[in-house]
């Protein structure tokens, strides 16, 4: 495996160019303000990342260590204050609103809190639909797509008429993983896809991304702090903290062999069935992943 | 009775013993809760597993008498030594609110009041429930607030200015100031990432056995009760559907259900692949091109 000078490595082919490039990407707040001093925090510090084409790259680390910030910073929600970033070797920080535009298209986020996202007045049909009409792409035509892409995700046929919140947090999960699927996105960030779900539907959601990343051949970049969610679905693995990467590697080796402190931390803070596995007669097969 | 077979036995006298709960909403009428129950028994911890929508919260504030009856009908027996919880009024209840049972909420942001000190908001409860004058009561909130690893200087801030992490060990500090004998604890790490969650889970067991607490632990995640219950009642759609040791349960699933909720737990990846691990080579390290 090659080692990038920097930052993560995604196991690929040499020639094929990378989908996404962070260089020494930052980005500061400013906090506070009369009566008190102003501060500066730095959110994002200097990162570096590559993703390849059809990975899975996630990004672990705890709360405030700037995750859901790089995830805003990679849409175009937030511009970084320095460093560069390209997508399919296009700088799109030099871009203007309508090059950001069709670019948009190509990376969709999947926010932290469905329920919060979606209009709560739409049906789940219209709220997957509505990327489509604004792409101005015919109503039937949209609401085909949208029908097929609720499919694909388990809403059935016979529910895609109720509003977001008359269904369940993993099934609003769901309805927002079809509408960001429904534009075909080279890239899928996906912001703590599993908080606010129990075990048994975050389980379900991980089944269901594994799926799909096979069926679609699609790439994502997983941000969560559960380190145990984000092995089942990653083929690497970066650490943040304060806002740096301070640790990379393949899934097997950062699990088995953390070296940094913080990775560390992660690790041990996997909660495990303190159990003689001997006992343990019913657990998922090892060959599940 | 159905649901006495389903009944977690107790050698002790029982601290609260809950008999044939029923809780029902009136408007339009719907059962949550269905035939539960169940003893817990001085110092001894009990983990109330169940996904979403199995009525575990309901479960909470019914212990407590929460329900208001304009909403909610209670049928059957709730008993906190000789009082009987359903019937008792109002000002009976508020003698055994957060002074002889209390209740650690889900998201400590929504139940800290923003605009008050945390030192104010301690101070309110023991105000509430000990005749202490000010400076004694001072002592006791920072001893406690010691207690759950918070430095002294915390009572001036205010709950936007702490951690997630930090809010629910206020939250705790809140619950135990009065030395209440049962403690609730509903989802307490919902809202936290995995390693502040690790750290609240060592700050209750170790407190449960400094302040000899009868814990009630409410999660969706098995692996949470693991080391920390004594017993387990396994919940789904409002009924018990298992209800046991511990250790027996997670070995020995007898309900189809409670098997689902264990297998739902990821195994860690590392301990299965550590064979084809590689070391990881920290960002500074990784040598340059």
């Amino acid at each position: 495996m090659s080692l990038e000078k920097h930052g993560v490595t995604v196991p690929a082919p040499e020639l094929c160019p990378p989908l996404l490039e962070l260089r020494r990407l930052s980005k500061c707040y400013l906090r506070g303000g009369w009566p008190s001093a102003r501060v500066v925090v730095k959110a994002l510090d200097n990162i570096h990342l590559t993703l390849r084409d059809s990975s899975v790259l996630a990004i672990v680390g705890k709360s405030g260590s700037g995750k859901s910030t790089l995830a805003r910073c990679l849409v175009f929600l937030e511009r970084p204050n320095s460093g560069e970033l390209r997508f399919e070797g296009i700088d799109v920080l030099s871009l203007n609103k309508n090059g950001l535009k069709a670019i948009r298209t190509k990376i969709q986020l999947v926010f932290q809190q469905p329920a919060t996202a979606m209009n709560p007045l739409l049906s789940a049909l219209d709220i997957v639909a509505e990327p489509l009409l604004i792409q101005h792409i015919s109503k039937r035509e949209s609401c085909e797509r949208a029908l097929a892409a609720l499919e694909e995700v388990d809403i059935d046929r016979a529910s895609v008429g109720r509003k977001p919140l008359d269904f369940s947090g993993g099934q609003r999960q769901r309805i927002a993983i079809a509408r960001a699927l429904i534009l075909q996105p080279k890239l899928l960030v996906l912001d703590e896809p599993f908080s606010g779900l129990d075990l048994i539907t975050q389980t379900q959601i991980v089944d269901l991304l594994a799926r799909l990343r096979t069926s679609l051949a699609m790439t994502f970049l997983l941000i969560s702090h559960d380190l145990c969610m984000a092995a089942h679905l990653a083929d690497t693995i970066a650490v943040i903290e304060s806002g740096r990467i301070v640790e990379s590697g393949t899934v097997a080796s950062l699990l088995s062999h953390p070296w940094r402190k913080e990775t560390r931390e992660l690790v041990d803070s996997i909660p495990e069935l303190l159990l003689d596995p001997r006992q343990i007669v019913t657990r998922r097969p090892a060959a599940t992943f | 009775m159905k649901c006495r077979a389903l009944n977690v036995g107790t050698m002790t006298e029982p601290l609260l013993n809950v008999q044939d709960l029923t809780v029902s909403l009136r408007s339009p009428p719907a059962p949550v809760l269905e035939g539960i129950t169940f003893d817990l028994a001085p110092g001894e911890a009990i983990g109330i597993l169940g996904q979403s929508g199995a009525g575990k919260t309901t479960l909470a504030r019914a212990l407590l008498g929460l329900l208001s009856p304009g909403l909610w009908a209670v049928e059957g027996c709730i008993r906190f030594g000789k009082i009987d919880i359903i019937g008792a009024a109002e000002h009976r209840l508020q003698t055994i609110r957060g002074a002889q049972i209390s209740l650690v909420f889900q998201e400590p942001e929504l139940t800290l009041n923003p605009v008050l000190t945390i030192g104010r908001q301690v101070d309110e409860v023991l105000k509430a429930h000990s005749g202490s004058n000010r400076t004694r009561r001072r002592e006791e909130a920072l001893s406690m607030l010691a207690a759950v690893g918070l430095e002294p200087e915390i009572v001036r801030a205010y709950p936007h200015q702490l951690s997630g992490g930090q809010r629910q060990r206020v939250a705790i500090a809140q619950a135990l100031i009065s030395k209440p004998k049962v403690l609730i604890a509903d989802e307490p790490t919902s809202a936290l990432d995995n390693v502040t969650q690790a750290g609240i889970l060592e700050l209750l067991m170790r407190l449960r056995k400094a302040f000899g607490l009868a814990l009630l632990f409410i999660t969706h995640n098995p692996a949470l009760l693991s080391g920390l219950a004594d017993r387990i009642v396994v919940m789904l759609q409002g009924r018990m559907v298992e209800a046991g040791v511990f250790e027996q349960i997670c070995c020995k699933p007898k309900h189809p259900y409670t098997r689902s909720l264990f297998d739902s737990l990821l195994p860690v990846p590392a301990r299965l692949e550590q064979s084809e691990a590689t070391l990881t080579i920290p960002l500074e390290e990784q040598p340059a091109r």
